[in-house]
Parts: structure tokens; C-alpha cells; sequence
């Protein structure tokens, strides 16, 4: 009977089958097509390979992915206890930072860049003080993450927060009435069972930051082995040649996917175990 | 049979659905490419133009006011680049003449490109009180914060030729282009994001053209002295592929009329270099790379033949 049933269901017309299909079509046209002929376009350059173990363009990804990483390290260190209380406290006060949280998200990016500039430049609220412990953010590799870490922080705590509410409480409470310290729990039955959506958020707070620009050139500008992180050697590209940009961009891209096909991987097995 | 119906339905109704949405994805592209009712001048200008052409549209349009101007600025080197990619304008005005000869060896252009301004550099600090540079030998100082166009900009070109000019003359030293060029924390896309960057404090000086800092606020203003400066060259031509080819040939030569002239010197630009020798044929060939010093040499030449 459940068998028919199964079978029915996959056999049968339904409504939005149609519209489905249709839906898809035009959705892998729309999104594959620019990617692949920005692909088929940079592998027809006869300096391909060349250019992308060129100097430029490793100085560009080397910086993109150390800024990257420890954006992610500072996001993940603060982002995971925050994103804890968040789906634990009930207090009206959170619930006021639970809604700010997602502020940076439907901030433009260069508004993000002025705000850093005008909470942390040299004229900033905070920039004599900071000044007088001789420290000028505005120009420096530390700019950059601390743009990475305002725009790209919402997408872990948020993905962080909803892994730990799936939690269910009764899982901590029997670990804890078992005598097992708090710490521990949190370590051994929380986290564990919340990673696939710390995963996911990481994987999608790194790709924003590694993927940052408008915040970058307003607070951070743009200058070679310093601040010059991928989107903005990319942009820098275009002003000299179409052809370097495209390389760059494939070289963005296929790194991008690497880090986030191993993330990937990390949260299905976390999914198996769980199973 | 019913299941022939079901068929049929299936398809009727798939079909249905593409074309549909197929029609939305028209409709938004349709839309995007808005119908125009009164005649649409699109010029594409480099960003060191943009109070001037401002003015200068305004004037125009009153003068013509069949024609509604649609400004669009960025370095030159950009909308280039926009150009060749198949960006519709209908006037490409560039703040050097490399840009616009790019623009000419890739068939962009609908004609030859007219000189209708220029231009010089000089250097903009933050008028905050605490600033360190007070001349422009401070520029060299350790410490200085500063902002430069991006070699590919204009004005990023035209700065990197003043500070080498500088190191050769008197007063400066040879060392001097090599301290400057240490000091650079930033290579902005184009010239109005250095005179922005100095303006907030966040960097303490920078390179820019005389007419960005007619209007500016917050900021102090060093001359370059004549035999260092670069005479910038700003040419405008209409495009090959203009929808109003007419209209363009109309805004370029109020560009260069006397009003146009008059708009563009109150905006700190310096007069087309043609219009002081009486005899066209003989006119020299101004180069952006020409210091100063010898473009204005030749101009009281000619006005003294």
C-alpha cells in the first residue's frame, strides 16, 4: 500500500511540475551562463597558466585567503558563544541584538565602508583614542578584516543560532543530570549536533568576506600586498586589461569552490555521524 | 485514454508555464531598455569632470531644450573599457588622451577627437590642524599618508609624471620620487576617491587636478611650481555607434564655444591650447606628458607672434 502510494505520487502530474522544470531551466541558464563563458573566455587566453601563477595575482589570493581566514577565526571565536545565547536567553535585551544582528546584511557595502570609517578612521569616534595608543586602522591589512568581519559575521551567527535552537534542551539536561560539566556538554552533545549549520554558515560567511569590496575601498583602499585582496585586484585588472581580470575571476572562483566544496564535505559527514 | 489526458495536460501545462515565464523575463528586460519620449544625450565623462559638466549640461539643455543630457562619470580609463564592452553613449570625454586614443585604435570613435580643456595637478591636504605636510617637500617626510589615482586613471598617470619631474627639479632631490611613492596607501579607481579619502582626514595628502579642488571642502591646497607640472590634455569625441549623432556634434561644439569655455574656467579648467595660436595649421601637439612649464612657454610664443 505505501508502495502505491510512492509510486503515485512520483507518477502523477503534479501541479507545479511543469513550472518546476521550466523554473529550472531558465534559473541554471541564467546563472550558468555567465560563469561559464567567463570560463570559456579566460581559458581561451594563450597566457592562461601563466598568468595565474603570476605575481600579481598570487599576491592578490594570498591576502584574500589569510584576511579571509582569520576573519573566520575571530567570527567563529566570538560568532559561536554569541549565537549560543541568542538561541538560549529569552531576555528581551537579546531579542533587540538578535534583530540588529542582520543589520549588516541589507546595509550596501560602501554605506558598511563609511561607517567604519566613521566609527574607526583617523576622524572616527574612536580614532583619537586609538590614535593615542598609535594605532590608524584606515589603509592597513587589519582594515580589511575588520570590513570582512562587519559584513560577513551576520551569515555565521545566524546560521549558528538556528543550529543551536534545532538542539533539542533535553539532550543538554540528561548529558548534565549524567554529571557532565556544562563546558563539557556544550563541547561534546551541542556542538556536535549544531555543526552542519556552523558549517554552513562559515561556508557562506567566507565566501561574503572573500568576495568584499565596497567596504574594503572606503576603509581599507586599495594597494598591492596590502590591501589589494581579489575583488579589488580584479577591479584594478579592468582598468588595464580585460584578459588579467579574467584570469583573476577564474582564479577566484575555482578557489572559492575549493574551500567551500571542503566544507561541504566536513558538514555531510557531520549529517552521516548524526544519522 | 485518461491517461493520454493526463499527458496532454502535462505538457499543456509545462508549456504554459515556460512561456509565461519566458514572457516575465522579457518583460524585465523590456523594461530595463525604458521607450524615450524627448531626445537622450548620453555622455560619458571622466570623474574629474563631474561639477563642470554638471554646469555645463544645465546650460546646455536650457539652450536646447529638446535634448535631456544623461551624465555618467568614472576614470576614463573605465568607461573606456565600458565602451568597448558595448556600454551605449553617445560623447566619450576623457581626462587624457591615451584613453581616448585607446578608444580611437578600437574603432569607438565616430570621428576625430576635439581638445576642449586643461588641466593641472596639485596636491590636496587635509586641512586638519595636525597635518604634517605644509609644503611639498613634506610629502616625503615618513609617516605621510598618501592617496594616489591608479596608474591606469589619468590623473594617476599624470601624478606619478609630476613626482618624477619634481625629483629632477631643483630643491627636491633624486631620492625624493622614491620617498614619495613609499608613502602611497592607496590606488583609487579614480580621482574623485582621493580627493574623498583627503577630505575625511583619512589620508593626509594626495594628488588631484587644480579644478577638483575649486569646490572642495576640507582640504588645503599645494601648487606644483610650472617646470613640474604635466599639462593635462582633456579630449571629447562623439561615438561610432551614437543613437544621436546629431545632437552629439551639437553638445561638442558648445563644449568649445564661448559659453561652454566660460562654464568649464570657472571649474578651475585652463583653456583649450589651440585657441591661443591664431594659425590652426601650425598648432603644436600638446602631450600629457609635456611639462607644463613648455606648454605655457609655447602658448605666450604663439600669442607673441
Amino acid at each position: 500500500m505505501a508502495l502505491v502510494t510512492g509510486r503515485r505520487l512520483i507518477s502523477q502530474p503534479t501541479p507545479g511540475a511543469g513550472l518546476g522544470g521550466a523554473a529550472t531551466l531558465l534559473y541554471v541558464v541564467f546563472i550558468g551562463l555567465p560563469i561559464g563563458a567567463l570560463l570559456f573566455k579566460a581559458a581561451q587566453q594563450e597566457s592562461f597558466f601563466s598568468s595565474l601563477i603570476s605575481g600579481p595575482a598570487l599576491t592578490a589570493m594570498r591576502l584574500s585567503l589569510v584576511t579571509s581566514a582569520i576573519s573566520m577565526l575571530v567570527i567563529v571565536l566570538v560568532g559561536t558563544p554569541f549565537a549560543y545565547l541568542l538561541a538560549r536567553s529569552r531576555s528581551p535585551l537579546l531579542r533587540l541584538v538578535d534583530a540588529l544582528v542582520e543589520l549588516p546584511l541589507v546595509m550596501p557595502p560602501v554605506v558598511a565602508g563609511v561607517a567604519m570609517l566613521m566609527a574607526f578612521g583617523r576622524r572616527g569616534v574612536l580614532g583619537a583614542p586609538l590614535e593615542d595608543l598609535g594605532i590608524t586602522l584606515p589603509f592597513t591589512t587589519a582594515a580589511v578584516i575588520l570590513a570582512q568581519i562587519f559584513v560577513a559575521s551576520p551569515f555565521f551567527v545566524r546560521s549558528a543560532k538556528v543550529g543551536f535552537q534545532s538542539v533539542a534542551t533535553d539532550h543538554e539536561d540528561i548529558s548534565r543530570t549524567l554529571g557532565v560539566s556544562p563546558w563539557s556538554t556544550f563541547l561534546r552533545v551541542t556542538l556536535p549536533l549544531a555543526a552542519p549549520s556552523l558549517l554552513t554558515g562559515l561556508a557562506l560567511s567566507w565566501a561574503r568576506a572573500v568576495s568584499e569590496f565596497g567596504a574594503t575601498i572606503m576603509f581599507a583602499g586599495n594597494l598591492t600586498g596590502k590591501t589589494q585582496t581579489m575583488p579589488l585586484a580584479i577591479m584594478s585588472a579592468m582598468e588595464t586589461s580585460l584578459d588579467t581580470a579574467l584570469v583573476l575571476s577564474v582564479l577566484l572562483i575555482l578557489g572559492s569552490l575549493a574551500v567551500l566544496g571542503a566544507l561541504g564535505i566536513l558538514a555531510r559527514r557531520h549529517w552521516q555521524a548524526e544519522a | 485514454m485518461t491517461s493520454t489526458v493526463n499527458i496532454r495536460r502535462r505538457h499543456s501545462v509545462r508549456a504554459a508555464s515556460l512561456v509565461s515565464l519566458v514572457a516575465m523575463f522579457l518583460a524585465v528586460l523590456l523594461a530595463c531598455s525604458s521607450s524615450r519620449g524627448k531626445e537622450t544625450l548620453t555622455v560619458f565623462a571622466a570623474a574629474s569632470l563631474t561639477q563642470s559638466f554638471e554646469a555645463v549640461a544645465a546650460a546646455f539643455e536650457e539652450a536646447h531644450p529638446q535634448i535631456s543630457v544623461k551624465l555618467a562619470f568614472d576614470g576614463s580609463q573605465r568607461l573606456r573599457v565600458q565602451l568597448g564592452h558595448g556600454a551605449q553613449a553617445d560623447i566619450f570625454a576623457s581626462a587624457d588622451e591615451r584613453q581616448m586614443s585607446l578608444a580611437q585604435e578600437s574603432g569607438l570613435l565616430a570621428g576625430e577627437a576635439v581638445t576642449f580643456a586643461t588641466n593641472t595637478l596639485v596636491v590636496a591636504v587635509s586641512s586638519q590642524a595636525e597635518t604634517k605636510v605644509k609644503s611639498l617637500t613634506d610629502l616625503a617626510q615618513d609617516d605621510v599618508r598618501l592617496v594616489l589615482a591608479h596608474p591606469e586613471v589619468p590623473a594617476g598617470r599624470y601624478a606619478v609624471d609630476v613626482i618624477e619631474l619634481m625629483a629632477k627639479a631643483p630643491g627636491f632631490g633624486p631620492q625624493y620620487s622614491a620617498q614619495i611613492l613609499r608613502n602611497v596607501v592607496s590606488h583609487e579607481p579614480n580621482v574623485r576617491g582621493v580627493l574623498q579619502k583627503v577630505a575625511l582626514g583619512e589620508a593626509d595628502s594626495g594628488f588631484v587636478y587644480a579644478s577638483d579642488v575649486v569646490s572642495a571642502e576640507n582640504i588645503s591646497v599645494l601648487v606644483v611650481p610650472e617646470e613640474a607640472n604635466v599639462a593635462a590634455i582633456y579630449p571629447v569625441a562623439a561615438l561610432r555607434f551614437a543613437a544621436e549623432k546629431k545632437s552629439a556634434e551639437t553638445f561638442i561644439q558648445f563644449l568649445t564655444s564661448p559659453q561652454g569655455q566660460r562654464i568649464l574656467h570657472s571649474h578651475g579648467f585652463g583653456p583649450i591650447p589651440s585657441l591661443a595660436g591664431s594659425n590652426s595649421s601650425g598648432s603644436p601637439d600638446f602631450r600629457g606628458e609635456k611639462p607644463a612649464s613648455a606648454y605655457l612657454e609655447s602658448i605666450h610664443a604663439l600669442g607673441d607672434s
